[in-house]
């Protein structure tokens, strides 16, 4: 479409607003509840321009051009109503230094930054230098604020990772929208006119209404109403290193602020962040080792890494073969992967194994066709999650999680139940009506529609399901002639995978417990915390090598301890699920050597015999190794409830990392349980109260939370593997 | 008739919408007609939030068919295939009613899947409002209806494109929907037959504030307001000077007595500052305080504001502020720059209609009425004695007989004296409520409100 | 331990305790100070006292950082571990005949406290109290009660000043004043000061250095009076506003602001939810 604004003649797609035509046109107009990726609002009116034909002063951001309109900017009248409508707003908002003659060349007679309880004006405002507000003032160039303060006075509300400072906001809503626009909408609009606040439902806490914080509110707020809190005061950073996020699969590109050799803040780079790769990267400065340890008579005593590395050296060369196993994550990296690989099966003859798969798959591509989901992706992977939630997939789940809340099917089955309602849908495929398909508590209606939607489907397996879900999904593919996409747990999944260090897991397990294994080098990895029923196993090793970034669980039954730097320290790539090359660039100076280093060096210290065939035999035992992922009972017998354990979106994995992130550990600090109202109605638990569950001859304790988001008769709660057991409960007095 | 001779016969009325905005009906309906889609919706907006209006709520419990009728006359012209009627909480008795005349209408065939045997279905679903004004304004009510926060939304994209979940929409007011039977049956040149330029038709008003007659009436557009208030008011009670008129409510603005010969059009009224609006008119005489008017309204406006855009939600608070200190003898006349400075600000820069028309009382004070505000300004004065810091009761010691009614009504036990004896008001402890004034008996006149005595 | 007998939220930021402290309230004089210390791992930070009586004081604690945020939380019946007083020179109490106490944000409190003595000595006394907006007035009943006129002023939008000056700069035109005081922030004192220098007024300021011990042994308060060095907690805390080198002490209090800055952000980092259990303050 053909149009002029001011002196310019522009052509530009219909549909475009205003605004950003105008913007294309080089010309700049002010305003400050517009945003590229938020849905249009119009409500802060200092975009209004003149448009030739129509009366009034329309606002730029929502309206969109029409052929041969003919738009004006910057006349003497639009100038004065922005004036007035920004002195409008600054006379709610303190802005003192916005309009001081000295603004800008006070220190000296400042006593303090925050020698003041609240904010009184910029130079005492965490956003000082950059605040939108700051440029909309400067842009349109206000002087006085001749208008007296009527609002009165409220208070800052704290929240894990950011506060709210109500007497900065502006009310432009933006956080609203990017909220509703997650899918999440923990905060409004409340109340009406002059008195209207941004706030939770009856004033309770974020956490209670649902919030997940990822940050999305924060990073689009104007001004310093909305501010993380870890390094406030410190200003912009100078340097953003790009790099990926070390948490899941999805594997969200992200800038880290540095400033001073520390991290400042994370910020999204064109990717929609969760709260652990938005706020989790406390843990990389939070009780890191930095020296070697060996246990020596005391225990674990500080060591040079000479002396560490050659006692590696010397003891695991007595293990070369079957005794040794060289366990691995989907953390490491593709190079200290690799290097690792060389190392057991050159040097050690052995192997390396990590408890991490992922399939092949583009997810931008599949989300084009019909989808079928299974497991938790929004507490698993929430940026994929995402992605397929807007493709309208059928999902099956027993609980109402954010997936199935936008699903075009939702299969409601019982836990457990996942792999039968798989198969279901494989045989309705292919024979088109329904018979034989009621063995779930899925109606056979409800199976054939679905499979009515999924011919050539791309079938997503989150990692929080099993090997028998799995293999179902594997066959369903088959038969619709569809895609297999096991998502991978970590960063680095698809690395494991494509280095096939995903091969050989179980039975690697197996010879540790069995006791076939006596020597382990452990990298990445805390199966101490993950599966506390190794730990006998791990604590009867004869050698054990645990190579990691704390003193973790496992490095506590270790031998010697290596420390490894951390993500945020190295250069290395992860390979996404798309076979894409992802690159790490450091962004701090390096603690310790890289794990690629570490092992690389012990390669050369041992020099081994490089045989041939490395050496890979089924071994025998005993004890057998069901494997992580949902172990299921016989849940039909004891039990009034089934208790499921399932991926929780404040913990990830084995929790190593996400307990060291202090508002991770705060959200996390009561366990809650999951029940459903007639269900908590008949045991008299109301929501909040403490209550103690028994399952598997255990006790746990927690607190009721009681939602519609649990189907009757099963109660769930976070845990680290994914588990379903039979449970009774009542109220903890 | 087809849906097009329908939409022909109604812009041959020159039918306007009656809710305030007077948007030709039928050219209304026509874009909606010739929105793409097969599904379209029909609102009737029966929130008539205007305080003291109750045009609609006349139609609503006396003739709730008419305006079924209306709609099924709007739907079969538009090819809508579901209704609304937004109506008010505050109206029990009409939400009552339009449900019995709905289920009547089920049931004689004239609402539902084939509505008397033909091929339209049309059916209607009341939705209730939750008390907030600005859900009048279209865009809110649709987000009301919606289930989401009544706020109201830039347009475009308009509701005839894209309204109720993205649907073609029309939205008419019950005063609009209750013409068409007529308009229908008698022809669109018979009702256009009344009127003047382009306001066609009849009006509801109602008629209230000083005249003798008050009540609802409904009047050819183009009569002037002498005939209203003379003719069929009977002229100002107490046979006072009429000081002038409001119309259009809270959002409409204040007439002086001089244009007493204005006739009552959409264009006549908008071009003096005030609008037609749903058709409240208030006649003012020398007792009514134009000042204290303007704060009333605005401080309803002000208080029903959505808070969405700055001007309306900052600008109408400070016009309030200084609103206030104007009427109590407070201001200078820098508020009244800034009065005047900020409400051209709100009246061109809000979003919605609400935050256009709130200025407008002041706008039009300031205008017709200056040297009342220069009154209460300059010399703590108000000519109609009416706000309360600027007036004070006193006894006259000359007519007063001691009889004691006044100390008896006092509810702050202001008053003093003996039986028999010159009564006395304390003014420290007066709150003006003029209960002794009224009390006092007329053969005395003891009593007499006048501006008060030191500030 | 000292018992905390009472807490109200005044104002956001400010926070008023009384703590029961016997042997310190006894001596207690207007213009005097105490050290507190809220718990082990806490700083000692010099609080004017406001009020007392037979068995204890009463401080207006403000919000600046990690010790004055640590004492705010602490809630009636809780404890603060140190308390010691009374230091400092007291202010000299005579009747001088007119004077005008000016205050603003916590200096509210020792300004009541000096008004109350001035006026017991037969003074006429003039109490000015500003804030930045009414949210942040109060004890204004006490001192109207106390004092011969109040006169309140908030900052307007307008400009950054104190706002007191101005009303200050019409009594000076208008009456004869024969001293003024100033207890606040360090800006606000410094611009009274000079407000009053043309006419020559005696103006006396409270100052608040930096104090680490508060007995005059560390050296931390230094100020500069005079030219020549003085210590703030024994010398002072009052000065005469008029020789007061403002420079050098607006320059030695911001020493460690990063510091101050840090150790805020990482306390509040673990606290954060301990201040979120608190309603911030109680609408009187």
């Amino acid at each position: 479409m053909h149009l002029r604004i001011d002196d310019q003649e522009i052509d530009v797609p219909p549909g475009t607003t205003i605004k950003e035509a105008a913007k294309l046109a080089g010309i700049k107009i002010p305003g400050l509840c517009d945003h590229p990726e938020l849905e249009r609002y119009g409500g802060c009116r200092l975009c209004l321009v003149e448009v030739e034909g129509i009366r009034g002063y329309p606002s730029s951001c929502t309206m969109p051009v029409s052929e041969g309109m003919k738009v004006r900017t910057n006349t003497p009248a639009l100038k004065s109503l922005r004036l007035n409508i920004l002195e409008m707003l600054l006379s709610e908002h303190p802005c003192i230094c916005l309009i001081c003659e000295r603004s800008g060349m006070c220190d000296e007679v400042r006593e303090g930054m925050r020698k003041v309880p609240q904010t009184m004006g910029c130079r005492y405002c965490p956003k000082d230098g950059r605040c939108e507000l700051q440029e909309a003032v400067t842009q349109i160039g206000l002087k006085k604020v001749e208008l007296c303060r009527i609002g009165t006075e409220k208070e800052i509300i704290r929240s894990p990772f950011f506060d709210r400072d109500p007497n900065l906001c502006i009310l432009c809503g933006r956080c609203v929208r990017a909220c509703a626009d997650r899918g999440v909408s923990a905060i409004s609009f409340v109340f009406r006119g002059f008195d209207t606040v941004i706030g939770t439902a009856f004033e309770k806490p974020l956490e209670d209404v649902g919030c997940r914080f990822c940050g999305a509110c924060v990073d689009v707020c104007p001004t310093g109403a909305l501010v993380e809190r870890a390094n406030k005061w410190s200003g912009v950073a100078k340097r953003v290193v790009e790099t990926i996020c070390p948490y899941c699969s999805s594997n969200c590109q992200i800038g880290i602020e540095v400033k001073d050799d520390k991290i400042l803040r994370t910020r999204p780079k064109g990717s929609k962040l969760c709260v652990r790769g938005r706020f989790g990267l406390e843990f990389v400065s939070n009780q890191r080792l930095t020296r070697p340890m060996i246990l020596k008579g005391e225990g674990l005593v500080e060591a040079g890494w000479q002396e560490a590395m050659e006692l590696v050296a010397e003891r695991l060369g007595g293990y070369k073969g079957r005794r040794f196993a060289m366990l691995l994550s989907g953390v490491l990296t593709n190079e200290a992967l690799r290097t690792a690989k060389k190392f057991s099966e050159r040097v050690m003859n052995s192997r390396a194994v990590a408890e991490d798969t992922s399939s092949d798959f583009s997810l931008t591509e599949i989300i084009q066709g019909p989808l079928l989901a299974v497991g938790d992706l929004a507490e698993t992977n929430p940026a994929t999650e995402l992605a397929i939630r807007h493709s309208k997939p059928v999902v099956i789940s027993p609980f109402r999680t954010m997936l199935a809340k936008k699903a075009s099917v939702w299969l409601r089955c019982r836990p457990g139940e996942e792999p039968q309602v798989l198969e279901a849908i494989a045989k309705a495929s292919v024979q088109e009506n329904t018979d034989a398909l009621g063995d779930t508590v899925i109606s056979a209606e409800e199976i054939l529609k679905a499979a009515k939607l999924l011919g050539k489907a791309s079938v997503v397996v989150g990692p929080d399901c099993n090997r028998a879900v799995r293999k179902a999904a594997e066959n369903l593919v088959r038969v619709i002639g569809g895609k297999l996409c096991v998502v991978g747990r970590n960063c680095n999944s698809r690395g494991v995978a494509v280095l096939g260090l995903d091969q050989g897991y179980e039975e690697t397990m197996q010879s540790l417990m069995s006791g076939e294994i006596a020597a382990a080098y452990i990298v990445g990895s805390n199966p101490a915390r993950s599966d506390p029923e190794l730990i006998e196993s791990l604590s009867n090793l004869e050698f054990l090598v645990v190579q990691d970034l704390f003193l973790t669980e496992t490095a506590k039954l270790a031998d010697v301890i290596l420390p490894a730097a951390s993500f945020a320290e190295i250069e290395g790539t992860y390979t996404s699920s798309d076979g894409r090359m992802l690159q790490l660039m450091p962004a701090l100076s390096a603690i310790s050597k890289s794990d690629m280093q570490i092992i690389s060096e012990l390669c050369h210290k041992m020099k081994g015999r490089l045989p041939d065939d490395p050496a890979s035999s089924r071994p025998e035992g005993t004890k057998t190794w069901t494997g992580k992922g949902q172990q299921s009972e016989d849940i039909t017998s004891s039990g009034s409830f089934i208790l499921v354990e399932g991926p929780c979106l404040f913990e990830f994995g084995s929790g190593t990392r996400t307990s060291r992130v202090r508002d991770l550990q705060y959200l996390n600090k009561d366990r809650y349980v999951d029940i459903h109202p007639r269900d908590a109605a008949r045991h008299k638990i109301s929501n909040g109260e403490p209550v103690s569950i028994q399952s598997r001859g255990r006790s746990i304790r927690g607190l009721a939370r009681v939602s519609m988001s649990v189907p009757e008769g099963v109660m769930r709660i976070c845990g680290r593997a994914s588990r379903i057991a039979s449970a009774e409960v009542r109220r903890d007095v | 008739m087809s849906p097009e001779e329908v939409i022909e016969e109604v812009k041959t009325s020159g039918l306007r919408g009656r809710g305030g905005a007077g948007f030709p009906t039928g050219l209304k309906w026509e874009f909606c007609r010739r929105s793409p889609g097969l599904e379209k919706y029909l609102i009737c907006n029966a929130d008539e939030g205007d305080p003291g209006a109750f045009m609609d709520r006349s139609i609503l419990e006396g003739d709730p068919h008419a305006v079924i009728e209306g709609m099924l006359i709007a739907a079969r012209a538009i090819g809508c295939t579901r209704g609304f009627i937004y109506c008010r909480a505050e109206y029990p008795l009409a939400l009552k009613r339009l449900q019995l005349a709905i289920d009547q209408a089920e049931e004689l065939g004239l609402l539902g899947d084939h509505v008397l045997g033909s091929d339209m279905s049309f059916d209607i679903t009341i939705k209730e409002g939750a008390g907030a004004f600005v859900c009048g304004e279209e865009t809110a009510l649709m987000a009301s209806i919606e289930g989401k926060r009544g706020m109201p939304r830039a347009r475009p994209p308009f509701p005839a494109n894209s309204g109720l979940w993205g649907k073609p929409t029309n939205i008419n007011n019950v005063e609009t929907l209750a013409n068409l039977s007529s308009i229908i049956n008698n022809g669109g040149s018979w009702y256009s037959a009344w009127g003047i330029g382009r306001s066609r038709g009849t009006k509801t008003l109602s008629l209230a504030g000083a005249v003798r007659r008050t009540g609802l009436i409904e009047v050819p557009l183009g009569i002037t307001l002498r005939e209203i208030i003379y003719g069929i008011g009977g002229g100002i009670s107490g046979d006072k000077a009429c000081k002038g008129i409001l119309t259009g409510g809270p959002s409409g603005g204040c007439l002086p007595a001089a244009f007493l010969d204005l006739p009552v059009d959409y264009e006549s009224l908008t071009e003096k500052g005030s609008i037609m609006g749903s058709g409240s008119m208030i006649v003012i005489d020398e007792d009514t305080c134009v000042v204290d008017t303007a704060r009333f309204f605005l401080s309803f406006t002000q208080s029903e504001s959505c808070g969405k855009c700055t001007p309306c939600r900052i600008g109408t608070r400070q016009m309030l502020a200084s609103l206030e200190k104007i009427t109590r003898g407070l201001g200078d006349m820098t508020d009244l720059v800034r009065l005047e400075r900020i409400a051209n600000v709100v009246r061109s820069g809000s979003l919605c209609g609400l935050g256009a028309g709130a200025p407008n009382p002041v706008l039009t004070t300031i205008k017709y009425f200056y040297e009342e505000y220069e009154a209460h300004i300059l010399q703590k004065r108000c000519p109609a004695l009416v706000c309360r810091e600027l007036i004070s009761y006193f006894i006259d010691e000359l007519k007063c007989q001691g009889c004691g009614l006044c100390l008896e009504s006092c509810p702050v036990d202001a008053i003093s004296g003996e039986k028999g004896a010159v009564h006395v008001i304390d003014q420290s402890a007066c709150i003006k409520c003029g209960a002794c004034l009224e009390v006092c008996p007329e053969k005395f006149s003891a009593v007499v409100k006048g501006p008060v005595q030191c500030i | 331990m000292y018992e905390v007998l009472q807490r109200d939220a005044l104002a956001p930021g400010l926070t008023h305790l009384r703590i029961k402290a016997p042997d310190v309230a006894r001596k207690m004089q207007p213009g005097q100070f105490v050290m507190a210390r809220a718990d082990e791992r806490g700083e000692r930070i010099p609080l004017s006292v406001a009020d007392w009586d037979d068995d204890s004081v009463s401080v207006i604690v403000q919000d600046v950082g990690v010790s004055t945020r640590k004492l705010g939380l602490i809630s009636k019946g809780g404890f603060i571990l140190n308390i010691v007083g009374p230091l400092g020179r007291p202010s000299q109490i005579e009747n001088f005949g007119t004077v005008v106490i000016v205050s603003g944000c916590f200096g509210t409190g020792p300004g009541f406290a000096l008004a109350r003595a001035l006026k017991q000595a037969g003074n006429s006394v003039i109490s000015i109290v500003e804030a930045r907006n009414s949210d942040w007035l109060f004890w204004l009943d006490r001192l109207d009660k106390i004092s011969d006129r109040l006169i309140v002023t908030c900052n307007s939008a307008s400009s950054g000043d104190s706002s007191a000056t101005s009303p200050l700069k019409g009594i000076l035109g208008s009456e004869k004043i024969d001293r003024v005081y100033a207890i606040g922030c360090t800006f606000m004192m410094m611009e009274i000061s000079r407000a009053t220098e043309p006419d020559g007024i005696p103006t006396r300021v409270s100052l608040m250095p930096l104090m680490v011990d508060g007995t005059g042994m560390c050296g931390a308060c230094r100020c500069i009076v005079n030219g020549e060095p003085k210590l703030g907690c024994v010398d002072g805390p009052e000065f005469d506003g008029h020789r007061v080198d403002w420079d050098s002490l607006v320059k030695r209090m911001r020493s460690y602001l990063d510091e101050e800055t840090d150790a805020l952000d990482i306390w509040d980092r673990e606290n954060w939810h301990r201040a979120a259990d608190r309603k911030a303050y109680d609408r009187r």
